[in-house]
Parts: structure tokens; C-alpha cells; sequence
């Protein structure tokens, strides 16, 4: 699949540089995403990749001594100005995080927590329920929605905590190796499951799995030592890489 | 090759073993030795007084018409005004000093240092406060909502720190799936952060109301009465209570009022315990797990 270049894209960055106190993790980043798009982000452990991500919904914000260059705009806005509010980005771009991370009640307040606070006033049975049917839990849990969600195994809690993003209806998700924690069964369906949502969501997910890159994303970004090296439609990517570090790290060189 | 020849030693390090295992449940034993020489007597010398017409009477100068009623009504009284002002307190000063201060500036050490000293402020101190302020510099005057202040006072800063280490417990990842679906921080701090803290939250609340419940001291200070002969109708009236009349009747030169008191006293672990299954109660209803 190539990259439909006349799609408006919802985010893009530029010339991006992020910092840790002095340690600078990424550099110079730039690059866009589109509606409709999976691009998956890959490279050895500690190249910037989650930096990176968590940049996208200013989840960074939470870590003492981080910094930014350059620039981030969702939908035409940069993120970073001083005027914008971190709660209302939050809201239109979601995350999935690397361990299903529930909150510590039921089910159904777990998808409707987030929609309530940010001021949805409709049908919360009605959210529950096509929440749950579009990450494929429904059947599995319709009779038990007011049991605690911890009570559910780690793959579906894992999809619990994507029906509670997408109940947010962003218009951006990301992952954080949503895999990574999930047994071969559980991962199959997630990566199923990001297929099927990716028709209405632009999805940036890390992976630290390159098969998985392959099997979902359209589009791949290579990282190393927190500067892009390669972007790319991922068929072509892992087809012919045409940087050597590239080449290197799918061939199992090194990472 | 020329082996080490190790494990030789064997039978010393299970001797060593055995000897630490021994001195362990020794030095464990002893507490209960020590409780148990503490309840023995208590329930031997104060068991008998203990009745329906002990729990009922006010105090008399007749051993067998004197009783704990007010005592017993004002301890509930005091525990009620404690409660009721320190966990607010508490649990406010304990999510401003871990959720909103930053955690490495000067005024967040500040302000930890104070509380951790506080904790460790005799309780007569409290009393001596107590007095200056609430009683006299307020207007509370010898009053219920004094003796409840200063006992909340007393009580703050172990509520505080245990709210602060439960507070800190709750794991990160809820926060941020939190705020990742737009939570603000006050909602991520109330919704989720202080709920999954509660339980923990209410072991600093019990162990704190227990020792309040016990003072003697620094109501003794703020003028609690030893011989009251009516109930207390608002949280204004003078009031005494259990651990002033247990310091009252002991203090008498009769022996039969020592046996009141030790009567007394028993009343006053029976209500710690209520007060602390209750307590226990709440902590397992509110028990979450992630």
C-alpha cells in the first residue's frame, strides 16, 4: 500500500527534538500520519521510540525534566503552545498502553469513565455495548459488565482498555507495544483488531516485533539511537531497505 | 582439580539456623508475655465491676453507684469530632503534598520534614496548644470541639504520612490510563488515585484515632473534667472522658477505685476493638485489586 499523499494528514511533527534533562532521546524527527493508516514504529531497545509516541498526547508531560524542539500539530495545532490544553488533546488521541492497565472498578465504568468526565450525555449502555462489540468482547463479557475488570485475562483486558479509547471516539491511537504482554493467541486478535480499526483511526503503534510490523502497518518508521532513519510503506521497507542500519537490524545484525 | 570441599560447615550453619529461629520466636513471645501481664490483672481486678449499671451510672464517690457513662459518651463524642476533622485533613494534605507539589522542590522537603517531625511531638504539647488556642485565643472554651481539635491536631501528621505512603502506592499505570482518556489531574486524583488509596488511607485513620482515644494527657491539660455528673448536649459543654476518668480513679488513694479504673480501662479497649472492626470493615469493602 502506498501513502495517499492528497489525504490530509491529522499529525504531523517536525524537526522534532525531545530531551530528558540533558540526555537527548530523539532528534530532528519529523514526519506525518493520515486517517486510515497503521504505522508502526521499530528499532533496537532505547532508540526514542516510546519518547516519541508519548510525545503525540503529551503523556511526557508527567516526567520531570523533559523538553522539546520543534513542533507537533494535531489537526493544524501545534500541541506544545501555551494556550493548549493537554486534557482536551487527550480526548481526541487515545492510548494504549504496553500492560493492560484497567482502572480498578467494573467493566462498564472502565469504558464509560472517559466519555462521563469529558461530558458525554448519551446512552452509556448503548457506548458500553458498541465499544465492547467492536474490539470483539462483547459476547464474552456482556453478562458479567458490572464485575471488576481485573477478573478478566490479560489479552481481554488488554482489549478492555482499547474499547475504553475508542468509547473516546479520538481520532488518533496510540500503542505502546500492546502486544508485548499478551500471549500468541491473545496478539492475534489485537492485531485482528487494529486491521479492523484502523478504517476509522489513525494508529501509531510501537512494536518491538517485526513480524507484527509487517502483519498490520502500513507504513514503518526505523529508529536508531532516536533518529529516524527510515519511513516508508512497510512492504517496501522490509522488501529493500535502502539504509544500510536498516538492512543491518532486519537481518538481525543487531537489536 | 583441587576441589574447594565446601558444605563442610553444614551442621553449624543448621545449629546457627535453629538458635536464630528460636531467639525470633522468643523475642516474639515476650510481647504476648507482656500484653498478658497487662490484661490478667485488668480483667481480674476490673471484670467484676464491669455491668450493666457500671456502663450506665455517672460518677460517684460510692465505688459501688460510680460508673463511666459520661466517659463513654464523651470519648464517643471526641472520636466523632477527630474523625470527622482529620481525614479531610489528612487526606487533602496528603494529595496536595504527593499529587500537586513538585516532588524535588525545596517547599515539598519543607513541608514533608514538618510533618514527620510533627509525628514525633509529645502529646502534652498538643495539649499545651490546645489550650492556648482553641480553649482561650477561640473561645471554644473547656469544650468538646477543644479536647476534638486538639486531638485531630495530634493525630495529623501519622494520618498524613500513612495517607502520603498509600497515596504512592497506587500504581502509576492507572494515573496515566487516566489521564490518557482526558482525565484532568483533580479527577485522576479523586476518581481513581484516592479510592485505589483508601483502605491504606483508613489503616493511618485507625491507627491514629487509637492512640487519640487513649490520651490522657492533653485533655487533662485542656481542662476535660474529672467528675461530671451530667451528659454533654452540644460540642460546646465540658465533658470528660475515659482516659481522664480512668487517670482520675487511679489516682485515688483507694484501692477499690483502682479496680474502677482497671473496670474502666476494659471499656476502653472494648470500644478500640469496635472502633477497629469497623474500620477493618470499611477497609475490606473499599479493597481493591489491579
Amino acid at each position: 500500500m502506498t501513502v495517499n499523499t492528497s489525504q490530509e494528514s491529522i499529525m504531523t511533527c517536525s524537526s522534532l527534538g525531545l530531551y530528558y534533562g540533558q540526555v537527548q532521546a530523539v532528534k530532528d524527527v519529523s514526519f506525518k500520519l493520515s486517517s486510515g493508516v497503521v504505522s508502526a514504529l521499530i528499532g533496537p531497545s532505547g532508540c526514542g521510540k516510546s519518547t516519541l509516541l508519548r510525545s503525540f498526547n503529551r503523556m511526557n508531560d508527567f516526567v520531570e525534566g523533559f523538553r522539546l524542539e520543534g513542533t507537533i500539530q494535531f489537526k493544524g495545532q501545534d500541541i506544545y503552545a501555551s494556550g493548549y490544553d493537554p486534557v482536551f488533546l487527550r480526548a481526541q488521541v487515545g492510548m494504549v498502553f504496553q500492560k493492560p492497565n484497567p482502572f480498578p472498578n467494573s467493566i462498564f465504568k472502565n469504558i464509560t469513565w472517559g466519555p462521563k468526565i469529558n461530558g458525554f450525555r448519551g446512552d452509556q449502555q448503548a457506548l458500553v455495548q458498541s465499544s465492547l462489540e467492536k474490539v470483539g468482547l462483547w459476547s464474552e463479557v456482556k453478562d458479567r459488565l458490572h464485575k471488576p475488570a481485573y477478573q478478566l485475562s490479560g489479552g481481554q483486558q488488554q482489549r478492555l482498555c482499547i474499547a475504553r479509547t475508542i468509547a473516546m471516539q479520538p481520532e488518533v491511537i496510540l500503542m505502546d507495544e500492546p502486544c508485548s504482554a499478551l500471549d500468541p493467541q491473545s496478539t492475534a486478535r489485537v492485531e485482528e483488531l487494529i486491521l479492523e480499526l484502523k478504517k476509522e483511526y489513525c494508529i501509531l503503534m510501537v512494536t518491538h516485533n517485526m513480524q507484527q510490523a509487517k502483519r498490520v502497518s502500513d507504513q514503518t518508521l526505523f529508529m536508531y539511537e532516536g533518529t529516524l532513519v527510515e519511513h516508508r510503506p512497510t512492504r517496501e521497507l522490509f522488501d529493500s531497505p535502502k539504509a544500510d542500519l536498516t538492512k543491518k537490524y532486519l537481518s538481525g545484525v543487531f537489536g | 582439580m583441587q576441589r574447594h570441599g565446601l558444605g563442610q560447615n553444614l551442621a553449624r550453619r543448621n545449629r546457627l539456623d535453629r538458635l536464630f529461629k528460636a531467639v525470633c520466636l522468643t523475642a516474639s513471645f515476650s510481647c504476648l508475655l507482656v500484653l498478658l501481664a497487662m490484661l490478667v490483672p485488668l480483667v481480674y481486678n476490673g471484670l467484676p465491676f464491669v455491668d450493666w449499671q457500671f456502663l450506665t451510672s455517672f460518677p460517684s464517690s460510692r465505688v459501688e453507684n460510680a460508673g463511666v457513662k459520661p466517659a463513654i459518651v464523651g470519648t464517643f463524642y471526641l472520636m466523632a469530632i477527630t474523625v470527622l476533622v482529620v481525614f479531610p485533613l489528612g487526606v487533602a494534605t496528603a494529595v496536595f503534598i504527593e499529587e500537586f507539589l513538585p516532588r524535588k522542590s525545596v517547599l515539598t522537603k519543607l513541608v514533608r520534614t514538618n510533618v514527620r517531625n510533627l509525628a514525633g511531638v509529645p502529646s502534652i504539647v498538643f495539649g499545651i496548644l490546645g489550650m492556648v488556642v482553641f480553649v482561650n485565643a477561640l473561645g471554644f472554651g473547656r469544650s468538646l470541639v477543644s479536647g476534638g481539635l486538639t486531638l485531630a491536631l495530634m493525630i495529623l501528621p501519622i494520618v498524613v504520612i500513612t495517607a502520603c505512603e498509600a497515596l504512592r502506592s497506587v500504581p502509576k499505570s492507572i494515573r496515566l490510563a487516566a489521564y490518557a482518556v482526558g482525565g484532568t489531574r483533580v479527577q485522576t486524583v479523586f476518581y481513581h488515585v484516592v479510592p485505589c488509596a483508601l483502605p491504606q488511607i483508613l489503616t493511618g485513620l485507625i491507627l491514629g484515632v487509637s492512640r487519640a482515644i487513649g490520651e490522657a494527657a492533653p485533655l487533662i491539660l485542656i481542662g476535660g473534667l474529672t467528675y461530671v455528673a451530667f451528659l454533654p448536649e452540644n460540642i460546646f459543654d465540658s465533658f470528660t472522658a475515659l482516659p481522664i476518668q480512668i487517670y482520675s480513679w487511679a489516682s485515688r488513694p483507694q484501692v477499690e477505685f483502682h479496680h474502677l479504673a482497671a473496670g474502666a480501662i476494659l471499656v476502653l479497649l472494648a470500644i478500640l476493638v469496635l472502633f477497629n472492626s469497623v474500620a477493618i470493615y470499611l477497609r475490606a469493602k473499599y479493597k481493591r485489586r489491579w
